[in-house]
């Protein structure tokens, strides 16, 4: 859905409800706050159904890493740059079968810090090369071990880029400008709920006991 | 039918364990269940030993899986020699899972097998106290069999000898080569591990965690 006719829609319900008035600034942030929300709300149940799973399956970025001679791997996490690291997906390890001369992968485990020393000096779990294990440092930043240079590829959520209402006043009109506007990112399924959302932040009563019900209602179907 | 691997064994018993495909935070580590597996065939190998091959009267362990070292490493040891075994085999009577120890060149000669402290007895006895020219060891101890004599320091002096053990070695294969099982092993030793691991608690997830959590798995569409 284009950003104006999101902007569109929630005045609609705003100037219905309470007839306030929000400069395209401020819907865009409480359009960005409300994604944030639905997307947290998303991220709790990912992948249990397929409609979830596409909900989300915008922001899926698979990427891939060679640790430096530490073993750290660094996402991107410049929030105003695209892609921003939110949650780690997967990992995993790429190395190649000198015997059977073909490369092979292997799952990389993200472990607690707790588990990491038994893990160092394990007998049995002790992290190799095509088995190595990670933990998490910082926010994007993971310390791979065995502590060496490691190839491999993931995939990881980024964060929802934050739309932007770009505009021209003509007069007392406002002349949106599409191309150089920030649209939203999610996939039509998702934009009622955004929608609802929005309406939620900017303060309008939907504890309309009918309104909360329904969406209530469709979203433990959708679960 | 594929051949059987070890990450075709381990694939089988994490997609029962899982039910289905696991994810990558699964509590059920593959080389955790590797080395159930080599306790349990090894465990099944003696069985087997026991009550199929020892009750038909024979006392070859026929069948069973027998790991082959081309190359073991000789060392001197006070006034004889000794060879560290690459794997604990299984313990079988008088000896028997130590199958073969010969020179790596003439392997139609294997060395003979004593029992603990006989070679005393046996040096003690004129007309066979030097083994007729043969090369015997002794069973092992401290993870050690102690030849008869000191192979470095023979004319021609032997520096690594060639074995065979009675047991399951997983070191000696990687993920995808084919396992001496014979097929129906497989299903079994798959079910035992099932069986020992479904059970296994719930991991502690926290370091101040005082309850047992509930694994965190992919939910199930």
């Amino acid at each position: 859905m284009d950003l104006k006719d999101f902007h569109d829609i929630v005045r609609f319900f705003l100037n219905k409800e309470q007839g306030g008035w929000f400069s395209p600034e401020e819907l865009d942030s409480m359009i960005d706050r409300a994604q944030w929300w639905f997307y947290s709300d998303q991220y709790d149940v990912y992948s249990k159904t397929q409609k979830i799973q596409d909900s989300l399956s915008p922001f899926v970025t698979p990427f891939t890493f060679v640790s430096t001679s530490a073993g750290i791997v660094q996402l991107p996490i410049v929030e105003t740059v695209k892609p921003c690291y939110e949650h780690l997906q997967s990992m995993y390890v790429q190395y190649f079968d000198n015997k059977r001369q073909i490369p092979r992968t292997n799952p990389i485990k993200i472990i607690s810090e707790d588990e990491l020393a038994e893990r160092l000096e394990s007998q049995i779990l002790e992290p190799t090369i095509s088995d190595p294990v990670a933990i998490q440092k910082g926010k994007g930043e993971f310390q791979i071990y065995p502590a060496t240079t490691i190839a491999g590829k993931g995939s990881y959520f980024r964060r929802p880029v934050k739309p932007v209402f770009v505009y021209t006043e003509s007069g007392r009109a406002i002349v949106y400008n599409q191309g150089l506007s920030t649209q939203l990112e999610w996939a039509g399924q998702s934009i009622n709920k955004l929608i609802i959302k929005t309406l939620q932040l900017c303060g309008v009563n939907i504890s309309d006991s009918m309104i909360i019900s329904y969406t209530e209602q469709k979203d433990a179907k959708d679960m | 039918m594929a051949i059987i691997t070890r990450r075709y064994l381990i694939e089988q018993i994490r997609s029962l364990l899982s039910g289905g495909d696991p994810s990558a935070g699964s509590k059920y580590e593959p080389r955790i269940i590797m080395s159930h597996l080599q306790n349990i065939i090894n465990t099944k190998l003696k069985s087997e030993y026991f009550n199929v091959t020892l009750p038909s009267d024979e006392t070859i362990p026929d069948g069973l899986v027998l790991a082959t070292y081309d190359s073991v490493p000789v060392e001197s040891y006070k006034d004889r020699s000794r060879s560290r075994l690459p794997a604990q085999p299984i313990g079988l009577r008088r000896g028997m899972g130590i199958f073969h120890v010969s020179l790596i060149d003439d392997l139609d000669n294997p060395f003979i097998p004593l029992q603990s402290g006989q070679n005393a007895f046996i040096k003690s006895q004129n007309f066979i106290n030097d083994l007729f020219g043969q090369i015997g060891y002794e069973a092992p101890s401290d993870g050690y069999i102690t030849y008869t004599v000191d192979l470095t320091k023979l004319a021609s002096p032997i520096s690594e000898v060639f074995m065979r053990l009675v047991v399951m070695d997983f070191d000696k294969y990687d993920d995808f080569d084919m396992l001496p099982l014979t097929a129906d092993m497989a299903e079994d030793v798959v079910n035992r591990v099932v069986a020992l691991l479904n059970n296994t608690p719930p991991p502690d997830k926290k370091v101040d965690s005082k309850t047992e959590e509930v694994p965190q798995q992919r939910p199930v569409i």
